[in-house]
């Protein structure tokens, strides 16, 4: 298993909010868009993987006890979603590659060192 | 969804530790053995990926080097570079006219979903291959990074027509 | 020697409102009409992007609209002119990010504030107008680089 800050390191990552969460252990990752879908899909610990930037993502990711948000093509999260991700203490995360690369790289990380 | 840490067999595990010592690196992030260099043929990839073809059993020769994930369409459109994968965990038949329009070279979708009627008969009358994979859009992507596909972004930077 | 500006072809598709089932067929009929006149494979792309989107957004939000694509060597024309809502704020519906759409049209995988953005970003030209109450239009002008 993997910290979330290892992971920062490793893959270069910006830290956008909740810089002091950045010690939990990452169990797992989900990648997807669709709200309903991360709802009902991904479990607990999970780093989920989404170019969605609204705050509604911070209700799942908090809801779903993710252990952090990584936003994908260099999305922005909006001011709301960084309050509300300060506030429940969800580090979001920015990187400017595509899902499909980030993924790749996280899911190798975490085989690596499972 | 099954975790990731616990899918694997004695040989990755081999081939892990070998490779632990790189891995920290970014760029170095585990690309593991390569003993078979992209591009990948669309038979390799319903391999590595476990899939069922659903639409285009005479197509499986293709060659596939890249690859996007994504739930939305228009994050495709935006993005995706003809002749990639896409890996998608929607089903209806947007998904092929998407495809169709950036001439995506197969669709797989994940999370083992199954297409409608219709959207395979369109697939089939565009002739737009789709496999299925249990795999959620994560693992399929790290299987396919792992196998050395390559992610994509065509950003079209036209900014003439802004108003 | 062909004239620049000779017309290599015009036509006129109806797009028929809050029918998900037949949205797309417009835009893939123009890019195959593009492929067919030898239109090069970069502006078939471009064209097929930003009517694909614009058709979306007929079927998403409006009655009923039409498409007219005109084809100049080296120029690809598509105007949608739409029977709907319109858009109060143009600034604002310009915003990547900003959507108003329902569960329905996110499920399809759109509806998340990219559509006009795309359409924008892919065009070389790109005019927007529309009246509250009766419709919007898009004029949208592909050229080779």
């Amino acid at each position: 298993m993997m910290k979330i800050e290892e992971i920062v390191q490793a893959l270069g990552l910006e830290v956008k909010c909740a810089k002091d969460c950045l010690d939990r252990e990452v169990t797992g990752g989900y990648t997807g868009d669709l709200l309903s879908d991360v709802m009902g899909n991904s479990k607990a610990g999970y780093i989920w993987i989404t170019r969605q930037v609204h705050q509604n993502i911070v209700a799942v990711a908090s809801l779903k006890e993710h252990s952090a948000i990584i936003l994908i093509n260099s999305s922005q999260p909006t001011a709301e979603t960084m309050d509300k991700a300060e506030a429940e203490k969800i580090p979001i995360m920015v990187s400017d590659l595509p899902a499909f690369e980030i993924s790749g790289k996280i899911y190798n990380l975490l085989t690596a060192n499972s | 969804m099954i975790e990731v840490a616990k899918k694997y067999t004695s040989t990755d595990k081999n081939r892990r530790a070998k490779q632990t010592t790189t891995q920290i690196f970014p760029n170095a992030a585990g690309r593991s053995d390569q003993n078979k260099e992209p591009p990948l043929k669309l038979s390799d990839v319903k391999e590595i990926l476990d899939a069922e073809v659903i639409v285009g059993e005479d197509n499986l020769d293709l060659d596939v080097k890249t690859a996007f994930g994504a739930d939305l369409m228009s994050d495709v459109l935006a993005f995706a570079k003809a002749g990639s994968l896409l890996l998608t965990g929607l089903t209806n038949t947007q998904v092929i006219r998407t495809a169709n329009v950036l001439d995506i070279a197969a669709i797989i979708l994940v999370r083992g979903k199954k297409p409608s009627t219709e959207t395979i008969a369109l697939a089939r009358e565009l002739k737009i291959p789709i496999l299925t994979t249990k795999y959620i859009l994560f693992e399929t992507a790290g299987r396919l990074y792992t196998k050395g596909i390559v992610g994509c972004l065509q950003k079209v930077d036209n900014t003439s027509g802004r108003n | 020697m062909a004239e620049t500006n000779q017309n290599l072809y015009s036509g006129t598709f109806n797009i028929e409102g809050g029918n998900f089932n037949s949205a797309g067929i417009v835009s893939t009929g123009i890019k195959s009409t593009l492929k067919k006149l030898g239109i090069p494979s970069d502006l078939v792309r471009k064209a097929a992007i930003v009517s694909y989107e614009a058709e979306i957004n007929v079927v998403s939000y409006a009655k009923k609209g039409v498409m007219t694509l005109t084809v100049h060597p080296g120029v690809v024309c598509i105007e949608v002119t739409d029977e709907g809502p319109g858009i109060p704020n143009i600034d604002l519906a310009m915003q990547e990010g900003y959507s108003t759409a329902d569960q329905r049209i996110r499920e399809m995988g759109f509806g998340a504030g990219m559509g006009l953005c795309n359409i924008r970003n892919y065009s070389d030209a790109f005019q927007i107008e529309s009246e509250v109450g009766k419709g919007t239009r898009l004029k949208m002008t592909i050229t080779t680089p």
